[in-house]
């Protein structure tokens, strides 16, 4: 394989945040061209492949891979056309790095996932990863609007295209984000892009009962606000010693919108059955979401995790269910999105849970160390499982990349 | 009356007699749709009122090999819903039913024959609505929507139909019926409904539809700015971008167009000018006098001559009437038009709306724009005398050569309304080779027969049927 030895081969765990990675070796191509032949070769010599990002959502489902193609080389090509607001982004490019270049022209792609600085914008896509602004901006899939990938045949394709209304072929986008690198490597995306707003407030409140801290979100979603960001956390996801459910909510809009706001939602607060509620200074601000967001200092690392998806009408019924049946239970949610996070420990029923969520209409993903085949991860299976088995042979027809990590085996 | 074929006389044995048409007087009307330069015929058209009879006629058009497709209102523009290779029209227009609105989890469950606007009018009084709005929302179907992923003015700040779309009920090609996505927004695997919107009927027909519905806006404030040259006006449109504001809707018309709305709308757009902008914000009253604000001196500053507020719903409503029903107007002043879906990014604005002009004037020809300004999304109309073979000729040129245009500004073939048949040889203005090869290995995982509405989109392979050029009256189309 001429290119893994040129520009280099590097050990597996040399690769910074990706920690043990079960391939035989690791490629650091810095040109889609170097992609693509890799793409070619390890067709001719029937090799698998891993596409590698920042290695924060990697799952291998224990399998090993010849090759791990790592993109954080793939630097090459950013740009930003703020008068489009709109932006072409390479793979390897660090999220956090784009988001700073973004900023000098108060631009930003509209994503806030979990980053401890590492992660690419690749991978980000391809897990299709967000945070709590999700509750206005919505996900990727709202956001990227051209991708160029290096599909099963070793070809460099692109879909889409750097406008924000296209009806012009297929949506392969749509496909690719949250694919996981199984459909094929990501060399670039295009983004809208959305002005930062002039300012942002940051509230809590603590209640003391799930019921009344979803009964409060749902009494903001249809108030006279604009929020940005408003998520219910329970355990590690606040503060140490935290015994309330604490309800974050972040306004935005200009100076004086976010005052006038400011003044709606203190009213409602204040008629609310809160334990304590306020607004939170610049510190807490970021203190609460940092937390929010990777847990507090304390809380010893989360060991699995379960992201289940629901219609947001049966938010409250699960969410005070497991709070009944697993009353230490960390656990995030996102009322307005469907999106409940937990912690699952050792003693929890995990088929019961799994159940529930079914009976429920929902999805699940279940994340952690002890998490090993795509089976355990994904659950629940879509009904439509045979056509996404069905695309994958189209598009990837050898199987290369990362077979047998991704729902149903695929 | 001519004798009725073996896949007609299976057709009647499935639906009641008088829901398959296959008189060939009567099969006209499904000849075209809002492109009315090239025309197809149908062996039979069909109107089925079950998801379990749409898999029915799947099933009949395969053992029979025969090409089929779904259609809405046929209000499209670019020759998607038409029989390109003959074979069955499965129009959707008695699957008309809203199934179920679920305010708790603010969305809806429609069949795809449900007509936009019904939606939002059924929703409205409980303050939500369906946000993409084409301009033909008053006939246009949701299926329709889905399958060319319609935009409308306000998607520029909601989306398009894409982003309202969590699940679906398809007959696939086969006649199986599968569904796709889920009521969680995190449907497991594969995102399929995103790869459906907008797919142009080619992977299946959607038979049940589950939309986003979203509160009304608090507070809507509508503003006509009017410019004397239409430079002067893209050249605003791209400075309230660049200022990095979204507005709901920011359209763009030219004085063609203002006179052909007001010789028979009324609208109470400006006459005397080259160009007017209609610009809406919606949101928090709170924020929208700010907002207004610096529209206002961003329009002063790019030459706007009047920048004005409508003070009432009714001017308002006014207003949005004299856009929404321009291209209507627009056929009472040339007997026929061929309009252009181009898209270009909103910067380039004013180099693509200077190069039209140009183009028009080069052939002889009168082009007026009503641009989704905002979004980029030109929509050039082009108008000729479909009795004059080189009028007609040219139109086709001039439409071509704006496609080509917007692909070298770094733009895209079309904004809402597909490739369909209309744009198959501009598709390698956009797509080379290996790009159209992944799509197509897309549409063999989910349409390997390729029956369903064959000789769309994709250029390898197509064959054009019964395409013919005839003598048109003014078009229906919809922008």
């Amino acid at each position: 394989m001429a290119v893994v030895t040129e520009p280099k081969v590097i050990d597996p765990t040399e690769l910074s945040g990706s920690g043990q990675i079960p391939v035989e070796r690791v490629a650091t191509p810095k040109t889609p061209e170097e992609v693509a032949k890799m793409v070619t070769e390890a067709l001719q010599e029937s090799k698998t492949l891993l596409p590698l990002g920042g290695g924060r959502d990697l799952f291998t489902a224990r399998k090993t891979f010849d090759i791990g193609i790592s993109l954080k080389k793939l630097t090459n090509g950013f740009r930003h056309t703020p008068e489009d607001l709109t932006a072409i982004v390479p793979a390897g490019m660090l999220f956090s790095e784009v988001q700073a270049k973004l900023r000098e022209a108060n631009q930003w792609i509209p994503l806030d996932p979990t980053d401890e600085g590492n992660s690419t914008v690749g991978g980000i896509i391809s897990a299709n990863r967000s945070g709590p602004r999700r509750h206005w901006h919505g996900t990727a899939r709202d956001w990227v609007i051209a991708t160029t990938v290096v599909n099963g045949t070793g070809k460099i394709v692109k879909a889409g295209a750097n406008v924000v209304k296209n009806v012009s072929g297929y949506d392969l986008n749509k496909l690719y984000i949250g694919a996981r690198g199984t459909l094929g490597i990501l060399l670039n995306m295009s983004f809208k892009l959305a002005p930062i707003p002039d300012k942002r407030v940051t509230f809590r409140a603590c209640f003391s009962t799930p019921e009344e801290a979803l009964g409060m979100s749902k009494q903001i979603n249809k108030a006279p606000v604009e929020v940005e960001a408003l998520t219910v956390v329970k355990g590690r996801w606040a503060a140490a010693k935290a015994k309330h459910w604490w309800v974050l909510i972040e306004l935005m809009g200009t100076e004086q919108s976010v005052a006038d706001q400011s003044t709606v939602l203190s009213s409602i607060l204040e008629k609310s059955s809160a334990n304590r509620w306020g607004k939170a200074s610049e510190d807490d601000t970021q203190f609460y979401w940092k937390t929010a967001q990777f847990g507090n200092d304390e809380a010893a690392p989360s060991s699995t995790e379960a992201a289940v998806s629901i219609p947001k009408s049966k938010v409250e019924k699960l969410v005070c269910n497991l709070a009944e049946e697993m009353p230490g239970c960390s656990l995030k949610i996102l009322p307005a999105c469907g999106s409940v996070t937990l912690e699952l420990d050792e003693s929890s029923d995990r088929k019961t849970f799994i159940d529930q969520v079914s009976g429920l209409n929902g999805a699940v993903e279940i994340t952690g160390s002890n998490v090993s085949s795509a089976e355990d991860r994904w659950p629940l299976t879509p009904p439509s499982l045979h056509l996404m088995k069905q695309l994958k042979k189209h598009l990837d027809p050898k199987g290369l990349f990362a077979p047998g990590t991704f729902v149903g085996g695929i | 009356m001519p004798k009725k074929s073996s896949l007609v006389r299976d057709l009647e044995s499935i639906l009641d007699r008088d829901r398959v048409i296959s008189h060939p007087t009567e099969l006209l009307v499904y000849e075209c749709d809002g492109l009315t330069l090239s025309k197809y015929g149908a062996e039979a058209v069909v109107l089925p009122k079950s998801t379990e009879e749409v898999a029915e006629i799947a099933k009949c058009c395969v053992r029979h090999e025969t090409p089929f497709l779904a259609r809405g209102s046929g209000t499209g523009l670019s020759g998607g819903a038409v029989a390109a290779e003959g074979g069955v029209i499965i129009q959707m227009s008695k699957m008309d039913k809203i199934l179920d609105i679920d305010y708790d989890d603010e969305l809806a469950v429609v069949q795809p024959g449900v007509i936009n606007l019904h939606l939002s009018d059924t929703t409205s009084p409980n303050g939500y609505h369906y946000a993409p709005d084409p301009s033909s929302q008053k006939a246009c179907t949701i299926g329709g929507n889905v399958a060319e992923n319609a935009g409308g003015p306000h998607t520029l700040k909601y989306g398009v139909t894409t982003n309202h779309v969590l699940d679906l009920t398809v007959v696939m090609p086969d006649g199986k019926v599968v569904k796709l996505g889920g009521r969680p927004e995190d449907s497991t695997g594969y995102n399929l409904v995103g790869l459906f919107v907008g797919s142009e009927g080619t992977l299946g027909i959607a038979t049940e539809i589950t939309v986003k519905l979203i509160r009304n806006p608090e507070a809507v404030k509508t503003f006509l700015a009017s410019y004397k040259s239409v430079e002067d006006a893209s050249n605003s449109v791209s400075s309230i971008i660049a200022a990095g504001i979204i507005p709901a809707a920011l359209e763009l018309i030219d004085n063609i167009v203002i006179k052909a709305v007001e010789s028979h709308l009324k609208a109470g757009f400006p006459e005397n000018v080259a160009a007017i902008l209609l610009i809406e914000i919606d949101g928090l009253t709170s924020t929208l006098s700010a907002q207004a604000g610096r529209i206002s001196n961003i329009c002063r500053d790019s030459g706007a001559t009047d920048f004005q507020e409508a003070k009432s719903d009714e001017e308002r409503d006014r207003l949005w009437r004299g856009r929404k029903e321009a291209i209507g107007a627009i056929g009472k002043v040339t007997p026929a038009f061929y309009t252009n879906d181009g898209v270009v990014p909103r910067s380039r604005l004013p180099e693509i709306l200077k190069f039209d002009l140009e183009i028009g004037n080069r052939h002889g020809l009168r082009i007026g724009h009503l641009c989704h300004a905002g979004d980029g999304n030109i929509h050039p109309t082009i108008m000729y005398d479909p009795d004059d073979e080189n009028q007609v000729k040219s139109a086709i040129k001039i439409s071509r050569e704006i496609l080509q245009k917007c692909i070298d500004l770094g733009g895209a073939l079309s904004g809402e309304h597909g490739i369909g048949t209309e744009k198959l040889s501009a598709f390698k203005f956009m797509f080379n080779h290996d790009d159209e090869a992944q799509m197509l290995s897309v549409r063999s995982a989910f349409n390997p027969s390729g029956l369903l509405n064959p000789s769309k989109i994709f250029p390898t392979g197509a064959r054009c049927g019964e395409s013919k050029i005839r003598k048109t009256v003014a078009g229906g189309g919809w922008l």
